[in-house]
């Protein structure tokens, strides 16, 4: 998504805000604003390889709530996940359905296929959501049961390529390391659905449980039968994947203050 | 000779004042309220008082089943003494209540022990009733004392009710009142029909018990013993009036008022009272047998005495008695305008001129408030209902109510019943009017006069000239009256009475069609009054105006110097801008439903409410709310004033809700209600509650079934039924104390369970939203 188009989205939210939060606006006991410090544990069970080291790749984030009105708010996240993808089967498996990486060696274009190594990657996403609180339910903005909807931007981009790649040329094992270490940022967008409750302790504190789902926008884009060239193109992908699939279901667990 | 002279004129300056001051009378009566130091019943909490009790119940050699049910009748009837202590209509330290422990005192001089245990009160009721409780606790109704006839009679009663909590009745009943609820014991094989006879064979069994040993009580006193046999006959009676004299219809007319003979005819009834009367579905024993009880100890004991000389029935001063019955009967008034019963009151302030002819102007006071109670509680309730039963204004229950009553007082009531409400407010003009001549300074008696005349015209079809004026020659209508020859005339006689003749001709057609003739006889109800320049000034301007607001197509539109009808009921969302508050102690009820059947837990249930309270008074602060409390949970801080302030507004409430017709409404005891505005410094009452439902969910089998068959469903499912359907009823309404007005209104009903954080977000909101303000209030 273009930039231009996410200044206009914040534009609109700060309008609202702003048009908002006249005085019939309780909160909660006074205060229409929320901070808060999340967890997702982005659980991974990986095909083939031994689940427990992907287990938990957690992501953390920042959350800024504002109260529109009794029964909605708006939120904005800021959240950061640092991936190592230890095992290479969950790579070679994306390769396995029927994606192949084709690259020139020696002069010549050989199939590459992963043997060991790390790929580690970070990603950065940023979410601007509107959370309606379950009047019916007893809740009272920014307190109670709630559901949210909204839309994340995840920006990724690989850090380090330590994968150990071989080519079967001429009933030859060769290695070649990654000769592309130029990575740049990807985009992935998501539609975000949220269903959670906040609870408070105290006139402050409170803590915040969710079950989230993600619907990333290349959800519909086959992942089979490409045929990539260079070895970043084909990690983009692989991780486009994986991200989606990680963040499909998702719970979150954050601890906040209102003020 | 001189100072002889200015003595004599000093004098008779004194004594003419004295006469003055002497002929003035109050026109309206303060209700009784509580006085002096409050007592510790009213001090404790409940668990307080069940805390104590049980360990009472511990120490006691009884089995644990017996100690058990014991707990359970000690928790549940604490509640309930609770709830009449702070119902708003115990009296103590007031005269009535006084005199109740003065003559228990009398009763029970010879075992202060017992005295020490006791404690009375008088409860504002105008049912003829004492009774006493497990905790020590001796009740006597307003209705009772107003019925005595002497105090060996009260001395008498009491003594019977000492007697129940001496033998443990309310125990022992309670007991063998769940014995046989359960069928359990020597009621096992018993059926329903038979158990509940046993039920009522107890109850008379504890009644002549306790009238033996309240007997022997009664007679360590120096009280006749024969007036004992004159309390039965009083209990005989006391489902009637406190006194039986004569009325007619023909005291509220005058020469051009008459009432149509139908209207007239006698409908008193016989009076039933039997001595004999079948007692075998009564929980007492009939009189005769309690007589017959009592006489076989009279006579065991009382070989000796001459009965000439057993007279003593008044041990304190007669006078004093008489003082108290006569308090006691006019306390009865309030008790009747809270009721809105106004036939009692109206036949009650009758009674009540007859008996005291020194307080006849209060008495036509409050005669003429009931007939415009009345006249109110008949109007119809919007002008569709006026015009579709047009009949309405003639409406009578005739044919329901003969012989609902006994006595004149049936006689009264059917005679009412038959005025419809045009009838009713021309005679309700006719009394206010004669109420506002002697008291023209009172605001109550110009309000009176003036509805009743507003409403006369608003809610009727008569035009302003329908009552004869005195505006023709009086001889002529004499001789039109009196049948004379009409040869004795001269000819513009004649023709005077001619016109005359016509003009109720034509009067008479037109309101025949429009069935009005049932009013005819009306016509001359404020004959003799408009000679009252002042009467007819005011009957010309309210009947205009009436008659306008009548015609008028907006129904908004109305007298708005005499009646406000407005209903701005504030919706959740919209802004009062209210800022200070007087609040009832909040509600909190909590209801578990297991199985249909229902439990509460009214300990929990108490703690709950200080806890909400506190909230309130906490979420209040946050706002700048100015929130003065009359929290009678807060017993540390319980004062007489505050009870009394409670029971001030409790009298005001039950008087608004009688009178739904909340328009023409006029609140007798404003001034009660003015004090509290005056000491809260605030006009808002803010009465609010809520009431946790916990309830089982009702197993689908089918979603089960699919549940099973759809795997991922079966968690979910299972969760559903496990868990209760919780829902929260929260209501809150502000009302304008000087007006009755509905200022704030807010209704919810949720599904969630009220913890105290969510409580306070939702108190939080509810005062935000009513400190709030908005420019538009109309919505």
């Amino acid at each position: 998504m273009k930039k231009v188009y996410i200044l206009f989205i914040l534009s609109l939210i700060l309008c609202q805000i702003n048009a908002n939060t006249y005085k019939s606006v309780p909160g909660y006991l006074n205060q229409r604003n929320t901070i808060s410090l999340g967890i997702r544990p982005n659980i991974t069970i990986s095909d083939g390889e031994s689940i427990i080291p992907n287990l938990f790749q957690p992501s953390f984030e920042l959350t800024y709530d504002r109260v529109l009105s009794r029964r909605s708010t708006v939120s904005l996240t800021i959240g950061r996940q640092s991936f190592t993808v230890l095992s290479t089967n969950s790579i070679n498996n994306f390769r396995s359905k029927r994606n192949s990486l084709n690259i020139y060696y020696d002069n010549e274009l050989v199939e590459l296929n992963i043997s060991d190594g790390t790929l580690n990657f970070a990603n950065n996403y940023f979410n601007i959501s509107k959370t309606y609180f379950m009047t019916t339910r007893g809740a009272i903005a920014p307190y109670g049961k709630y559901f949210k909807m909204g839309f994340t931007n995840n920006y990724f981009r690989i850090k380090k390529d330590n994968l150990k790649y071989f080519a079967n040329t001429n009933s030859k094992f060769v290695f070649v390391s990654n000769p592309d270490n130029d990575f740049i940022t990807q985009m992935l967008g998501a539609f975000n659905f949220e269903l959670g409750v906040k609870k408070f302790y105290g006139k402050h504190f409170f803590i915040n449980k969710a079950i989230a789902f993600n619907f990333p926008f290349n959800f519909w884009t086959s992942t089979r039968f490409v045929n990539y060239n260079n070895m970043s193109s084909y990690h983009e992908a692989y991780l486009r994947r994986y991200i989606a699939n990680i963040h499909t279901l998702n719970i979150n667990f954050a601890v906040g203050y209102a003020f | 000779m001189k100072t002889y002279q200015i003595s004599c004129l000093l004098f008779s300056f004194f004594l003419v004042l004295f006469s003055f001051k002497s002929n003035s009378q109050t026109i309206q009566y303060s209700p009784l309220r509580c006085a002096g130091e409050i007592p510790d019943d009213f001090l404790l909490l409940n668990y307080e008082k069940i805390n104590s009790e049980f360990s009472q119940i511990e120490g006691s050699n009884t089995s644990k089943n017996e100690k058990n049910i014991e707990k359970e009748f000690a928790n549940k009837s604490t509640f309930r003494i609770d709830d009449i202590l702070f119902s708003g209509k115990t009296l103590y330290g007031d005269v009535l209540t006084n005199y109740v422990n003065q003559i228990a005192d009398i009763v029970l001089e010879t075992d202060p022990t017992l005295r020490k245990k006791l404690r009375f009160y008088v409860l504002k009721s105008s049912d003829v009733n004492a009774f006493s409780t497990y905790q020590g606790i001796i009740f006597v109704t307003v209705g009772l004392l107003s019925q005595m006839e002497n105090e060996a009679q009260l001395a008498f009663i009491l003594s019977h009710e000492i007697a129940h909590y001496k033998l443990n009745h309310t125990l022992n009943s309670y007991k063998l009142n769940e014995q046989i609820k359960n069928a359990k014991g020597k009621f096992a094989e018993l059926s329903l029909e038979d158990r509940i006879k046993q039920t009522f064979g107890y109850s008379k069994e504890n009644e002549l018990e306790a009238d033996k040993e309240g007997y022997k009580i009664y007679s360590k006193t120096k009280y006749s013993k024969q007036a004992v046999i004159g309390s039965f006959d009083m209990l005989l009676y006391s489902y009637l009036a406190y006194d039986e004299i004569d009325w007619h219809p023909s005291t509220l007319q005058d020469t051009f008022y008459q009432f149509p003979i139908k209207y007239k005819k006698n409908n008193e009834s016989i009076i039933k009272a039997d001595e004999e009367e079948d007692d075998e579905e009564s929980t007492h024993p009939n009189i005769r047998k309690r007589k017959e009880n009592i006489e076989v100890i009279i006579n065991k004991s009382f070989t000796d005495i001459k009965w000439n000389e057993d007279t003593t029935i008044h041990l304190t001063s007669e006078n004093n008695f008489y003082f108290i019955q006569k308090q006691a009967r006019t306390e009865l008034f309030n008790i009747l305008i809270n009721k809105a019963d106004y036939y009692k009151l109206f036949y009650y302030s009758y009674l009540y001129s007859k008996i005291y002819s020194e307080d006849s102007i209060f008495c036509n006071h409050l005669s003429s408030f009931s007939i415009y109670g009345l006249t109110i509680k008949k109007l119809p309730e919007n002008d569709d209902d006026k015009q579709t039963n047009s009949n309405n204004a003639f409406k009578s229950d005739e044919e329901s109510d003969v012989e609902k009553f006994e006595g004149t007082f049936n006689n009264v009531y059917t005679f009412l019943k038959k005025l419809g409400y045009i009838e009713l407010s021309i005679l309700s003009t006719r009394l206010a009017w004669k109420n506002y001549t002697i008291n023209p300074s009172d605001e109550i008696a110009k309000k009176l006069l003036h509805n009743s005349l507003y409403v006369l015209f608003r809610h009727s079809n008569l035009s302003a000239d329908f009552f004869v004026k005195n505006q023709i020659n009086d001889s002529t209508f004499k001789i039109h009256s009196n049948i004379v020859s009409k040869e004795k005339l001269t000819k513009s006689q004649k023709l005077k009475l001619k016109q005359e003749q016509q003009k109720e001709e034509i009067q008479i057609s037109e309101y025949e069609s429009s069935k009005n003739s049932k009013l005819k006889y009306t016509t001359g109800a404020f004959k003799l009054i408009f000679e009252d320049k002042y009467f007819e000034h005011l009957y010309d301007s309210l009947s205009f105006i009436g008659i306008e607001d009548r015609n008028s197509t907006n129904e908004n539109e109305s007298y708005n110097k005499y009646a406000k009808p407005q209903k701005k009921i504030m919706k959740y969302g919209h802004n009062a801008g209210i800022d200070s508050i007087i609040m009832l102690n909040p509600n909190y009820s909590t209801y578990k439903i297991r199985s249909e059947q229902v439990f509460v837990n009214k300990l929990m249930d108490e703690r709950n409410e200080i806890n909400l309270a506190q909230v309130y008074a906490e979420m209040a602060k946050e706002n700048n709310i100015n929130l003065t409390e009359i929290n009678i949970l807060d017993r540390k801080n319980l004062t007489t004033e505050k009870l009394n302030e409670y029971s001030i507004i409790t009298d005001w409430l039950s008087e608004r809700v009688n009178n739904s017709n909340n328009t023409y409404s006029i609140i007798y005891n404003k001034h009660q209600i003015s004090s509290v505005i005056q000491n809260r410094k605030c006009k808002n009452l803010m009465i609010s509650g809520l009431s946790f439902v916990s309830e089982e969910r009702e197993v689908n089998p089918e979603v089960v079934l699919t549940s099973i068959l759809i795997i991922p469903l079966l968690p979910a499912v299972i969760f559903h039924y496990f868990t209760h359907n919780k829902e929260v009823y929260m209501n809150t309404i502000i009302i304008d104390l000087e007006n009755g007005e509905l200022k704030y209104l807010n209704r919810k009903n949720l599904k969630f369970k009220p913890n105290k954080n969510i409580l306070r977000a939702h108190v939080f909101a509810l005062f935000h939203d009513l400190k709030s303000k908005k420019n538009n209030l109309n919505k």
